[in-house]
């Protein structure tokens, strides 16, 4: 039995501090997926809140035969699709982030490449970047992409192949030069 | 034409499995063919490889710092029963082997008990330059205070005389980053003076009410060479008020202690403990009457079957941060066993593994540690030049061993160790 369903068990059986330990090992992880995503730390904050919340409340229906890490993740991600839904993040982040009177090239033109990433991620689609998030920042494999996000591994590799291609377009200057 | 519109869909495919560590080793060879053969597969391969790089050197942000203890806070427990008692609690941790992290941790608990005790002290009773705002109110520390140095006494590296409390460390601006980075900054000796004198009662006092989660929250942000220069060094270690701090520990709330040990980074603790003079913390132990620390001696599986002169060596020489990482997500039986049977030095040895960690990329050495093949890892480990190890350990840079640690798999470190041990005893056998 691995540590984390250790942990799940004493949960589950009336052991509050039990989460800790989960929350330190996986906070930073739902907190970057959630910042790539919104590119807000105080939104990524409150997501990662919500994320914790919902999977204590959902422990007893996790299913042992798949990993923690998985699970969360998925949870994560949907919580994160769900906050950029409804809050027309999306709109914001095109308006204002993007499309504040900087052109790509403009953008890369700053000395950060993580700046540069971080506002190329939000010209993505939704769909888009999350992949990229996945593979990219979480280091996830393709079958824990596909389960994470509910698709054939085929669709999470063409859907990776748009994503790098788009990015590409967005960052090419820094890369050819 | 581009690189992209000249290669077939299979061969880019190829490509970007190989990118994203998908290809077996038979396709590995075919791409790395193809790159030699091909210059447009080439050329999409370095291009493709730059975005990898480019992503890849993004850094990860930290959560903010009250994330945690928002969580813990707003989240409610599914409870099947009541919250035991707390001796029930206790007794009933030696019955279940999934506990055994607090108890192969038990090396750490001396330490870790003194490693509160001092954070608490420096911490909450240390006259720190403003940080009365961030521990709110304790009845009695102005007097307290005037019996000790002034502000103006605490040298503070940089930034003598400082009043206003701001750390030139960059530091984070909250009370919490200050404490941390005067913390940091302040002198030894003056603190050592400062422990001699200090009143037990009022310690202990402080230890009962103080804020455990800010204290566990300062003792992950407070330098580790620092708290350890302060134990081996301080008075309240070297010159034996030992009677003074048994005081303390045996009135101070052993739960709250407790909380704080728990939460705190082990690791950190493990270090002080290590680096602290050992005979000094053993007269403690000795004189300690901390009913826990005794219940943990006689009932834990580890010590009670464990050859103890063996894991005194191997609690010496190895490197702290990685037994209690093994520690916590370990079998009991195994370690037991390894304990009883395996070659302490070779453990030692094994554990003290760091050419790869001192001069990698903790980022990368972190992502190989969690993607790895554990048996080969384990041959490696098993396998390794000993004494170049052991040299490149003691050269090792601490902060980014300490950054591969926190980031790496624990449960795959583990299983590492457990690999690795397997085929050491296998070795032997045979």
């Amino acid at each position: 039995m691995t540590e984390d369903l250790k942990l799940i068990q004493r949960f589950l059986s009336g052991d509050r501090r039990a989460f800790e330990p989960l929350v330190d090992r996986y906070q930073k992880t739902v907190f970057n997926v959630a910042l790539r995503m919104v590119n807000n730390t105080d939104d990524a904050a409150d997501i990662t809140q919500n994320v914790f919340i919902k999977a204590s409340e959902k422990l007893g229906s996790f299913n042992p035969k798949y990993k923690f890490f998985s699970w969360i993740y998925r949870i994560a991600v949907n919580e994160s699709l769900n906050f950029v839904e409804a809050s027309k993040k999306n709109e914001r982040l095109s308006h204002e982030l993007v499309a504040d009177g900087k052109s790509p090239e403009d953008v890369l033109q700053d000395d950060h490449i993580a700046q540069s990433v971080e506002e190329g991620l939000t010209k993505l689609t939704d769909e888009n970047r999350i992949v990229i998030i996945l593979r990219h920042f979480q280091d996830l494999s393709y079958d824990e992409i596909g389960f994470i996000l509910d698709l054939p591994v085929r669709t999470v590799k063409s859907r990776l192949f748009s994503a790098r291609q788009s990015l590409k377009k967005i960052l090419s200057n820094r890369i050819e030069r | 034409m581009n690189a992209m519109e000249q290669l077939s869909d299979a061969h880019r495919e190829m490509i970007e499995r190989e990118l994203d560590g998908e290809n077996s080793p038979a396709e590995s060879t075919a791409v790395r063919e193809l790159l030699a053969t091909d210059p447009a597969a080439k050329k999409y391969y370095d291009e493709a490889l730059s975005l990898h790089a480019i992503l890849g050197s993004v850094p990860e942000t930290d959560p903010p710092h009250h994330l945690k203890k928002h969580i813990l806070n707003i989240i409610s427990t599914p409870a099947l029963h009541n919250r035991e008692s707390l001796n029930h609690s206790i007794n009933s941790r030696f019955t279940f082997p999934h506990l055994q992290e607090v108890f192969m941790k038990n090396k750490l608990v001396i330490g870790g008990v003194l490693a509160a005790i001092a954070v608490v002290y420096f911490a909450v009773i240390y006259p720190w330059p403003a940080d009365s705002e961030m521990f709110g109110t304790i009845g009695g520390a102005k007097k307290y205070r005037s019996e000790q140095i002034t502000d103006n006494d605490v040298v503070v590296g940089g930034q003598e005389n400082s009043t206003d409390g701001t750390v030139a460390d960059g530091s984070s601006n909250d009370g919490l980053g200050r404490t941390a980075g005067v913390f940091r900054k302040a002198d030894i000796q003056r603190l050592a003076d400062i422990a001699r004198t200090a009143d037990v009662q009022r310690l202990a006092d402080i230890a009962r009410t103080a804020d455990v989660q800010k204290l566990a929250d300062i003792a992950r942000t407070a330098d580790v060479n620092r708290l350890a220069d302060i134990a081996r060094t301080a008075d309240l270690f070297r010159t034996a008020d030992v009677a003074r701090l048994a005081d303390i520990a045996r009135t101070a709330d052993v739960q709250k202690l407790a909380d704080i040990a728990r939460t705190a980074d082990v690791a950190r603790l493990a270090d002080i403990a290590r680096t602290a003079d050992v005979q000094r913390l053993a007269d403690i132990a000795r004189t300690t009457d901390v009913q826990r620390l005794a219940d943990i001696a006689r009932t834990a599986d580890f010590f009670r079957t464990a050859d103890v002169a063996k894991v005194a060596d191997i609690a010496r020489t190895a490197d702290v941060q990685r037994l209690a990482d093994i520690a916590r997500t370990a079998d009991v039986a195994r370690l037991a066993d390894v304990a009883r049977t395996a070659d302490v030095n070779r453990l030692a040895d094994i554990a003290r593994t760091a050419e790869f960690y001192r001069t990698a990329d903790v980022a990368k050495v972190a992502d190989i540690a969690r993607t790895a093949d554990v048996q080969r890892l384990a041959d490696i480990a098993r396998t390794a030049d000993v004494q170049r190890l052991a040299d490149v350990a003691r050269t090792a840079d601490v902060n980014r061993l300490a950054d591969i640690a926190r980031t790496t798999d624990v449960a795959k470190m583990a299983e590492i160790a457990r690999s690795a041990s397997e085929v050491e005893m296998k070795a032997d056998d045979q």
